[in-house]
C-alpha cells in the first residue's frame, strides 16, 4: 500500500505562512467509526488525542493511578492515559497504544510508538506525506 | 512506484481541509462533510454529532485547528 496526502498550509506566529503535514486516519472503537485529520509528527513519541476524541470513543478513566505525564519541549506536563486503539490508514487497519490526553489544548498528532515500525514515511519537499507498508 | 501510480489519501473532506482557509475556527474542532464545515465548536463529541444529525448516513471528518504551534511532545 501507498498512500499520499497533501501537506497543510497554515499561519504561524513564528514563520507566518507555513506547511504542515496532516494525514486522514480512520479511528475504529466498538460501533464508531471516526475519520480524523491528524498532524504528522515524526518528533513525537506516542499518537496523541485530545480530551474529548478519547469521549467520543468511549474512554473512560477507571484507575486514577494510570494517569501519566507528557512533556513537549519546554512545556509543561500535560495529563494523558494510554490507550489502545484501531486505527486505519488507507486500507491497512493496525492497533497503536495511544495517548488519550486530558485537556483540550492539542491537536491530534500521529506519533511514532506502533506506528512508524509499520510504515515507510517520507515528506516530500514540503509538499506531500507518502506512507508505505512495504 | 511512482507519483502517478500512487494512491491519493485524499477524500473530498481532506482535499477541502488542505485547501481551505480555515483560520476563523483555530482552536475549535471542525466536522466536516464533501466540501463544507457543517459543524463546529470546542467539544468533539457534540460537534461530530450534530453533524451526524445534520447528515445522517454521512460519515463526517473531524479535524482541531491548532492555535499556534503544533506540540512536539516526548513520551516520559
Amino acid at each position: 500500500m501507498e498512500i499520499e496526502f497533501d501537506f497543510r498550509a497554515e499561519g504561524s506566529g513564528l514563520f507566518g505562512a507555513i506547511r504542515r503535514p496532516v494525514a486522514r486516519v480512520v479511528l475504529e472503537r466498538g460501533q464508531v467509526k471516526l475519520p480524523e485529520i491528524f498532524y504528522v509528527d515524526s518528533g513525537a513519541d506516542v499518537t496523541l488525542i485530545p480530551l474529548s476524541v478519547g469521549e467520543l470513543l468511549g474512554f473512560t478513566i477507571l484507575r486514577t493511578h494510570e494517569i501519566t505525564e507528557i512533556k513537549g519541549i519546554g512545556e509543561k506536563g500535560v495529563p494523558i492515559l494510554i490507550r489502545r486503539l484501531k486505527m486505519w490508514l488507507g486500507d491497512y487497519g493496525f492497533t497503536a497504544r495511544v495517548a488519550w490526553c486530558l485537556t483540550e489544548g492539542v491537536p491530534p498528532l500521529l506519533g511514532r510508538e506502533d506506528v512508524f515500525k509499520l510504515f515507510s514515511i517520507t515528506f516530500e519537499r514540503n509538499r506531500a506525506t507518502v506512507i508505505r507498508t512495504a | 512506484m511512482t507519483e502517478r501510480n500512487r494512491k491519493q489519501g485524499m477524500s473530498p473532506e481532506f482535499d477541502f481541509f488542505v485547501r481551505s482557509d480555515l483560520s476563523r475556527y483555530r482552536g475549535k474542532y471542525v466536522a466536516m462533510v464533501g466540501k463544507k464545515v457543517v459543524a463546529s465548536g470546542d467539544h468533539a463529541k457534540k460537534v461530530w454529532e450534530a453533524a451526524r444529525k445534520k447528515h445522517p448516513g454521512k460519515l463526517p471528518t473531524l479535524a482541531k485547528l491548532p492555535r499556534e504551534e503544533v506540540l512536539v511532545l516526548l513520551w516520559r
